[in-house]
């Protein structure tokens, strides 16, 4: 059993690595950290004097002159591949048989292969601008070396080819390359590329007007050189509209268009090498990758913005709601003559440290009418059944059977009791001594079959302890109320929960098949159109699980048994004459208890991954704005249970450890499910002290 | 009538085992992708070839190799990002004196 449970949790594991490394490589391949635009030079960096194009020879950057090249015009684009402008771009170039090249970002070609493709298909030189438009000088060698090598890859994984030009973003010309620029330019070069500034910036990408960009391209006769333009990066209109006045007017001044290979003097082979069958594998391969993961990150982002609404009007509408069921309720009187014959159910298993004090909580209610105890003991190895006997209580029966699991017990103890309503205790819980006819005054309504009390945490001195009892005063007075009035309430707890007799001989008692029989029942009940409502002032106090590793055994059968029971009673939500209560139910158990803890790690991920990779302050600002909010809730929800609002200091660490300990529990479940693998009801030890405290409920 | 609760069968449960199995096969699949994937874009990114140590470190390993009549020779390859060592290879040693070959 537990290498099958540590296999599960690597498989989760495994998952959430996978998860993160998708996310650091979608962030890495297509944003840029820390390498934005730096300060930028005029006139003065050490390159001012060099020549548009630079090549690394015997240890230096060294120009590349070709005297032929005085009449020439070499048009380059940058920035692209864009599905907007590159190839309207590529069309006026060709109609007008003007050659260019078009320098690339290797995340827009990833996004955008079929563009470079044709471009290469009609002819254009490409060349490499860096995979993110990243500042080389702003990076560290190995990155601006990856930057260049993965772009590289991605060109000859499209096309072919490994074009040996590079152009480094934000140094249009030499004179505006820095000292630290040209250091980390020389790297790049000392890898074998070229690289290739301009001679004339349009500076399209400001959007000066086309005669603006005209002026800029076209440069007195005989004074030829390179043309920088972008066909992407933002609106390039202007560019496009500007570009069949600019090759007009050029050849009007009489100069010939090239490729920058005519216009360096060398062979188009020599910047354009060839790539080996393998270096277009492996970027075929690299491409689809990251397209894979692109659209999975995209589907995520998606998913993670309707989960955020979802969650937002949740708490909004849970809040509205629980707000009106307190209104109603307390204009309802409490009736004390209102007092029918009540049995008590109480299943036990191996409780010899509780037992007693529940029972006796339980004997000394007091409850004006008549009433019974029914202890079943489920096999117990310990003390439980002698010490029920011992305690020589009057309302007090005890049934013993062999160990056959809790709906057994409660089922043997339905057939023994006498009284049509029945009330059903956990042994490690005691009652306050008007628990009983707070918890009964709503059967006065006929269309009510089960009533949902108010689980306490009694034992809330470790953090874990009360984590929970936030948990528990949140759940109880905000989500339980609000389920009252949309009819869809999931679960009544096994801590405290009163039935009707009929309903529960309606559905024949409780069922065996889940591991949340709580659960089981109540969407059992609701499917057969009881009505199920929650009474706060029917408190009843619990042992919580004392330490991570308890809670965590009691979550993990907790989901597992919630999935059971969502696939039990699936068919509420769609089959035919299903009653609205039930499926109403289902939907809430399936939105808020499996599905949306599942999207919990996704949503503090992407949380992480907008501060890395994004702008950090919305993120924090959305952070801090939930925060305020949930603490507000649950300073609402405290209001309404009457508790010490001291507590609430733990509440963000609290909503931070629980999305963990939720998600990993679902995720746990339904590999379990998937699996068919069967998990025993795991019992807690138990520590016992459990005292019902003093707190007016409104 | 109050059912039999311990008769029941639990939800999911598979005694077979066979799903069980195939969830395995399942999670290894998946990790197995996961990591050719980023193997790929790790290789993708960097390049096989900048995997490879500098000439000169290939140099002063192959000058740890002694053999008596043998000495070490890298082969290099002339690459776009310049010369890499692709091999080192046992030759003859062709100034040793007759009788030191072993």
């Amino acid at each position: 059993v537990r290498r099958h449970e540590l296999t599960r949790h690597l498989v989760i594991g495994a998952s959430l690595i996978g998860l993160v490394t998708l996310l650091l490589i979608q962030g890495f391949t297509t944003k840029t950290v820390g390498a934005e635009a730096g300060t930028s030079v005029t006139g003065s960096g050490p390159l001012a004097r060099l020549p548009a194009v630079l090549a690394y020879r015997r240890g230096k950057l060294v120009p590349i002159r070709n005297p032929a090249s005085r009449g020439m015009i070499a048009l380059t684009f940058d920035d692209g591949p864009s599905p907007l402008y590159t190839l309207r771009i590529a069309r006026i170039l060709l109609a007008a048989h003007a050659p260019a090249t078009f320098f690339e970002v290797g995340s827009m070609i990833v996004r955008w292969p079929e563009i470079t493709r044709q471009l290469r298909r009609d002819g254009f030189e490409l060349g490499n601008h860096t995979f993110t438009h990243a500042d080389l000088a702003a990076l560290p060698s190995w990155a601006s070396a990856a930057q260049i090598s993965a772009t590289d890859s991605a060109i000859a994984g499209v096309t072919g080819i490994r074009p040996r030009l590079v152009r480094p973003p934000y140094a249009s010309t030499t004179s505006a390359v820095s000292a630290s620029e040209a250091r980390a330019l020389g790297l790049i070069c000392r890898r074998g590329y070229d690289l290739v500034f301009s001679n004339y910036d349009t500076e399209d990408w400001t959007q000066p007007g086309v005669a603006s960009i005209v002026r800029n391209a076209v440069p007195p006769r005989g004074h030829g050189g390179i043309v920088l333009m972008h066909d992407a990066g933002g609106p390039r209109g202007q560019t496009v509209r500007a570009l069949p006045l600019i090759i007009r007017k050029l050849r009007a001044r009489g100069f010939r268009l090239v490729d920058l290979s005519t216009y360096m003097g060398v062979p188009r082979s020599t910047i354009e090498i060839p790539a080996s069958h393998w270096q277009q594998l492996r970027g075929a391969l690299l491409v689809w990758v990251l397209r894979v993961v692109n659209f999975i990150v995209s589907a995520l982002t998606l998913l993670v913005e309707g989960v955020t609404v979802i969650v937002g009007l949740r708490m909004a509408a849970g809040l509205g709601l629980a707000l009106i069921q307190r209104r109603r309720l307390r204009d309802t009187t409490h009736d004390p003559s209102f007092a029918p014959a009540v049995s008590i159910v109480v299943p036990a298993y191996n409780e010899a440290v509780g037992i007693a004090d529940c029972v006796r909580s339980l004997a000394s209610s007091s409850y004006r009418g008549e009433f019974e105890v029914i202890v079943v003991d489920d096999g117990s190895a310990d003390e439980t059944a002698a010490i029920v006997e011992g305690l020589g209580l009057e309302p007090v029966r005890l049934l013993r059977q062999a160990n056959a699991g809790k709906a057994a017990a409660l089922n043997g103890a339905l057939a023994a009791s006498r009284y049509e309503l029945v009330v059903t205790v956990d042994a490690d819980t005691v009652f306050e001594p008007d628990t009983l006819s707070c918890l009964v005054q709503r059967f006065r309504d006929p269309k009510v079959g089960v009533i949902s009390g108010n689980t306490k945490i009694g034992n809330r001195g470790s953090l874990v302890g009360r984590w929970q009892h936030i948990e528990y005063v949140m759940g109880f007075n905000l989500d339980r109320r609000a389920y009252e009035l949309l009819g869809a309430t999931p679960t009544v707890p096994g801590a405290i929960g009163a039935f009707r007799r009929v309903a529960l001989a309606d559905i024949g008692g409780v069922s065996g098949a889940t591991l949340a029989e709580d659960t089981d029942v109540t969407l059992e009940l609701a499917r057969a159109g009881w009505a199920v409502v929650y009474e706060p002032r029917a408190r009843a106090w619990t042992e919580a699980p004392g330490n991570l590793r308890a809670l965590h055994r009691q979550r993990t059968r907790w989901a597992y048994g919630t999935i059971q029971s969502a696939w039990k009673h699936r068919a509420a939500l769609w089959g035919r004459g299903e009653h609205a209560f039930g499926r109403r139910a289902v939907a809430v158990l399936l939105a808020f208890q499996i599905a949306l803890p599942l999207a919990a790690p996704l949503i503090d991920l992407f949380a992480i991954y907008s501060i890395v990779f994004l702008d950090p302050m919305p993120i924090l600002a959305f952070w801090l704005a939930f925060n305020l909010f949930q603490l507000t809730l649950a300073w609402i929800a405290f209001g309404l249970d009457g508790e010490s609002r001291r507590p609430l200091w733990a509440l963000p660490l609290q909503q931070l450890a629980w999305r963990q300990i939720t998600y990993f529990v679902v995720l746990d479940g339904i590999i379990l499910a998937l699996s068919g693998r069967q998990i025993g009801w795991r019992h807690l030890e138990r520590a016992g002290g459990v005292v019902a405290a003093d707190a007016p409920v409104s | 009538v109050w059912r039999v609760a311990e008769l029941e069968r639990p939800i999911f449960a598979d005694p077979s085992g066979r799903r069980a199995r195939l969830m395995s096969a399942v999670g290894l699949s998946m990790m197995m992708t996961t990591v050719a994937a980023i193997v790929i874009v790790v290789t993708g990114a960097i390049g096989f070839s900048d995997l490879q140590p500098p000439l000169r470190v290939t140099h002063a390993l192959a000058q740890t190799i002694h053999r008596p009549g043998w000495e070490a020779v890298v082969l290099e390859r002339e690459r776009p990002t310049g010369p890499r060592a692709i091999a080192v290879r046992l030759a003859p040693d062709t100034t040793a004196r007759s009788g030191d070959r072993g």
